[in-house]
């Protein structure tokens, strides 16, 4: 279900995509290019291939990095929270081609330099707060409940990321919305 | 490091994890609830007509946000949760992907008057 929803969020990504392209070369006088399975598509399609790669082999990659003693529940909480932190990447990749589009509807340019802070910050702060813990654990000598609370956490900041890119979207929405009611 | 995992370890118990859980996926829930309403809105602006069973659906996920508060146990929380946040995934998947042609003509109608 997980690698379901993982999918739709590309998805929806490359829709969104499209649509800040369209919305620029329609901007600029040209004509809207056709939807299409680009470069970029391709890429987000490869870090979808390297993340469920990892979600298969997290516990052997954890077990060889810690030695730690902690077998499937480890396993199971870094797949869980590999998968809500590359939600969480793919819901600001979208949130910011949407500020793109509104940018073009509302005669403002955007920088790009989000999404550059995106994919360097978010997957950073991802790793190193679950390596952390890992480590932390195994040095505390924690046993499986402990060490679940803690891994568990991170969905907190995921709940975070996710609430703060949905509101810029909805944002983004509303005002699309009071844009046609005004086109009317 | 250590003392913050610590304290972690020992605060973080099954009621503060569903109670955080709970604010949170109402939080969401609500906000999804106004992108797939937007949504909508601008596909039945780009189509010409209403998308009844899409906006039904939506309404049905709404309603659903007050039970997220008092759902009993971990393992239903989930569950509904991915319910809801999938009947809405669905419904937005659905519009952006089969009406993203007239949805992109009518953002560029919008940008020509708005230029």
């Amino acid at each position: 279900m997980g690698l379901a929803w993982l999918g739709a969020e590309m998805a929806i990504l490359g829709v969104v995509r499209w649509g800040a392209r369209c919305a620029a070369e329609v901007s600029e006088g040209r004509p809207a290019p056709p939807f299409a399975v680009d470069a970029f598509a391709r890429r987000v399609g490869a870090v979808f291939l390297a993340v469920a790669g990892f979600m298969f082999c997290a516990n052997s990659i954890g077990d060889a990095l810690f030695r730690t003693q902690f077998g499937f529940e480890m396993f199971f909480h870094l797949v869980w929270n590999a998968m809500c932190a590359a939600w969480v990447g793919l819901e600001g990749a979208i949130a910011l081609y949407v500020l793109e589009i509104d940018g073009v509807l509302h005669g403002r340019a955007r920088a790009g330099r989000g999404r550059l802070w995106l994919a360097i910050a978010w997957p950073a702060f991802a790793i190193l707060y679950n390596a952390l813990a890992c480590v932390s654990a195994a040095r505390q000598g924690f046993d499986d409940v402990q060490l679940a609370r803690v891994l568990q956490f991170f969905l907190r900041f995921c709940g975070i990321g996710w609430i703060a890119f949905e509101l810029v979207v909805a944002r983004s929405g509303l005002r699309l919305v009071r844009l046609l009611a005004g086109a009317k | 490091m250590d003392a913050f995992f610590r304290w972690l370890a020992d605060w973080y118990l099954p009621d503060p994890y569903l109670c955080a859980g709970r604010i949170q996926g109402i939080t969401w829930t609500l906000i999804d609830v106004v992108i797939v309403a937007s949504v909508l809105r601008l596909s039945g602006a780009a189509r010409g007509r209403v998308p009844r069973v899409r906006w039904a659906l939506l309404a049905l996920t709404a309603l659903a946000v007050p039970v997220i508060a008092i759902v009993p146990g971990e393992r239903e929380f989930f569950l509904l949760e991915a319910g809801v946040c999938g009947t809405q995934f669905a419904i937005l998947l659905w519009t952006v992907i089969a009406e993203r042609v007239a949805m992109a003509e009518l953002l560029a109608r919008l940008r020509h008057r708005t230029m």
